[in-house]
């Protein structure tokens, strides 16, 4: 019976209220892209950190915010990205970012609606790039723009000395295999 | 092989056996997190907070306007965080009656400056949640021997040895053996309790939680072709034309400057003056969990280790007790970077744009200024 009793579903609810921890998000018009995860490594991350495969494509999430109690809409598209030896980056246009899949596009947010979405990048980059995606808001004959930069690495490759110890072990397996084919061809000769 | 059979059989057996007998027992936690949803907005505006949408510079004039980043519980990032506001401008056309442009008659832009007055930059409201480390401290009596000085050692530490359990007698008794014949210190750094520091008023700007500077300028050499300006129309713009000048208007840099930090200090002291070192409820410095389990982490063998699971041996009441009886708040850690949990605050820059009163032909010249924010 006891036996039967701990068998039920207990149902501990312990509230734990945790510390208020911030987000690092950015933007304008009171829409905002937060990289999805915001933490990586241990590390919480403002822009996207992405490691982008030689070949095919990776695919690199994000949430779209609206931070005010009203409906707001903008433009949102990936942009090319350059940084001087200042450090200063210079951000292109809508479809000036041709490997990455995000679509200029208008999007028009509830007020407080949070999206989940994703782009994918593609392959294959040299050393450290840049992108950028944008959230562009039109006022007038004021163009405001926001734009969280998008840092592409290449990703991991296999290094080399295992390349050539996973070459080395096949060899020797075809040799290997190769002598036993001869020795049994002498031993059945004879025969 | 027979015998490995037996075994794996009888080991399939015993797992089928388990999975029957053993009922499924668990617990529903449920777990709630609050979060604060740290934003950073960047806006254009003019001078009275308004969203900027026309600058008139009229014939020839100068028109100030205003380059806004709100952070509202921003938590930053060692080494990331920064931002940079820059501009670009295309030329400015002659605007025709039916309000399109005649992109053969254009002030170009390389006659529209931005320049900035005294005191381009500041910062306002800024507030921070820092995560403090405490210095606390205390002294054991010796302890001799546990068979005569367990009674005091219990005294000691504002309890009496009837009222403990048999456990905590037992991590005394080995918490006694450990000091031994001399007083021992005892000292530790624990987290405290999240922080709110307001006001912050840095006497540089380069000491708020983010440096700013960039407030440096100059003329639109090459003018803006991009989709959605006005410049989009002209043809120049094509092919082969040079890239948009791109001015910085404003800079913001992560850091944590001695200024900032000996700021973020004082706040500190000031929110943690008065604050018991720990409370069984309302406001505390810190916790009595945060200081067992800090203790009991010391090197194995130390009086701090074995405070640390005497401590853990008694009930919440007598853990209270005892760490404010015996320990005290000694100092406030220098803040680090990653002690800051969110950061609130308003970064100002106010460029002046200007624009050579030399046009083509009479009539109103329109263009578009591209302002953005760049997030790193």
């Amino acid at each position: 019976m006891r036996l039967i009793r701990r068998t039920l579903l207990l149902a501990a609810l312990a509230t734990l209220v945790a510390a208020p921890s911030g987000a690092s998000a950015a933007g304008t018009g009171g829409i905002e892209v937060t990289p999805d995860p915001g933490v990586v490594d241990g590390h919480q991350v403002t822009a996207f950190h992405v490691s982008v495969p030689s070949r095919g494509n990776t695919s690199v999430s994000y949430f779209l915010r609206n931070t005010t109690s009203h409906v707001v809409s903008g433009q949102l598209y990936a942009a090319s990205a350059s940084r001087d030896d200042n450090g200063q980056f210079t951000i292109g246009g809508p479809g000036s970012a041709g490997d990455v899949d995000l679509k200029p596009q208008r999007v028009e947010l509830a007020p407080r609606e949070v999206r989940h979405s994703s782009f994918a990048v593609s392959g294959p980059v040299h050393g450290t790039e840049y992108r950028a995606i944008v959230v562009e808001v039109q006022r007038g004959t004021i163009t405001e723009r926001a734009a969280t930069v998008v840092y592409l690495k290449p990703g991991r490759r296999v290094p080399v000395p295992v390349v050539l110890a996973i070459v080395a072990a096949v060899l020797l397996v075809v040799a290997a295999g190769a002598l036993v084919v001869v020795r049994r061809r002498r031993t059945a000769g004879p025969s | 092989m027979v015998a490995t059979r037996r075994l794996c059989t009888s080991l399939v057996a015993a797992a089928a056996a388990l999975s029957l007998a053993a009922p499924a027992l668990a617990d529903n936690v449920s777990v709630t997190l609050t979060g604060t949803g740290g934003t950073r907005q960047f806006s254009v505006e003019d001078l009275s907070g308004n969203p900027l949408t026309a600058l008139d510079l009229g014939t020839g004039s100068s028109q100030p306007f205003k380059l806004h980043v709100a952070d509202s519980s921003f938590l930053p990032a060692a080494g990331q965080s920064g931002y940079t506001v820059s501009a670009t401008m295309s030329n400015l056309y002659l605007k025709k009656s039916d309000g399109t442009y005649n992109y053969a008659v254009k002030v170009p832009s390389s006659e529209l400056s931005i320049g900035f007055g005294n005191n381009p930059l500041s910062v306002a409201g800024l507030s921070l949640v820092d995560l403090p480390r405490l210095s606390i401290g205390g002294t054991l009596a010796a302890c001799a021997s546990p068979l005569t000085a367990l009674t005091s050692l219990a005294t000691s530490l504002g309890l009496s040895l009837a009222s403990l359990s048999t456990d905590a007698v037992t991590a005394l008794t080995t918490l006694c053996t450990t000091i031994g014949a001399s007083a021992a210190p005892v000292s530790a750094v624990v987290d405290g309790a999240l922080q709110n520091i307001t006001n912050l008023v840095p006497t540089s700007l380069l000491d708020a939680p983010t440096a700013l500077s960039g407030a440096y300028g100059g003329s639109f050499s090459n003018p803006s072709y991009a989709a959605g300006t006005v410049g989009a129309g002209d043809t120049a713009g094509a092919s082969g034309a040079p890239s948009a000048t791109s001015l910085t208007l404003m800079q913001g840099t992560q850091s944590l400057t001695a200024a900032l930090a000996s700021l973020i200090s004082g706040g500190l002291n000031t929110a943690l003056n008065g604050l018991p070192l720990v409370a069984g409820s309302g406001s505390a410095a810190t916790t009595a969990t945060a200081i067992t389990t800090k203790l009991a982490d010391a090197g194995t063998g130390t009086v701090a280790a074995a405070l640390g699971q005497a401590l853990q041996a008694m009930n919440a009441a007598q853990q209270l007790t005892a760490i404010t009886t015996l320990l005290h708040l000694s100092a406030v850690a220098t803040p680090l970077l990653g002690d800051i949990h969110a950061v609130t605050g308003n970064y100002y820059s106010v460029p002046v744009l200007t624009a050579n009163p030399r046009t083509p032909v009479a009539g109103t010249y329109g263009g578009t200024m591209t302002v953005t924010f760049v997030q790193s």
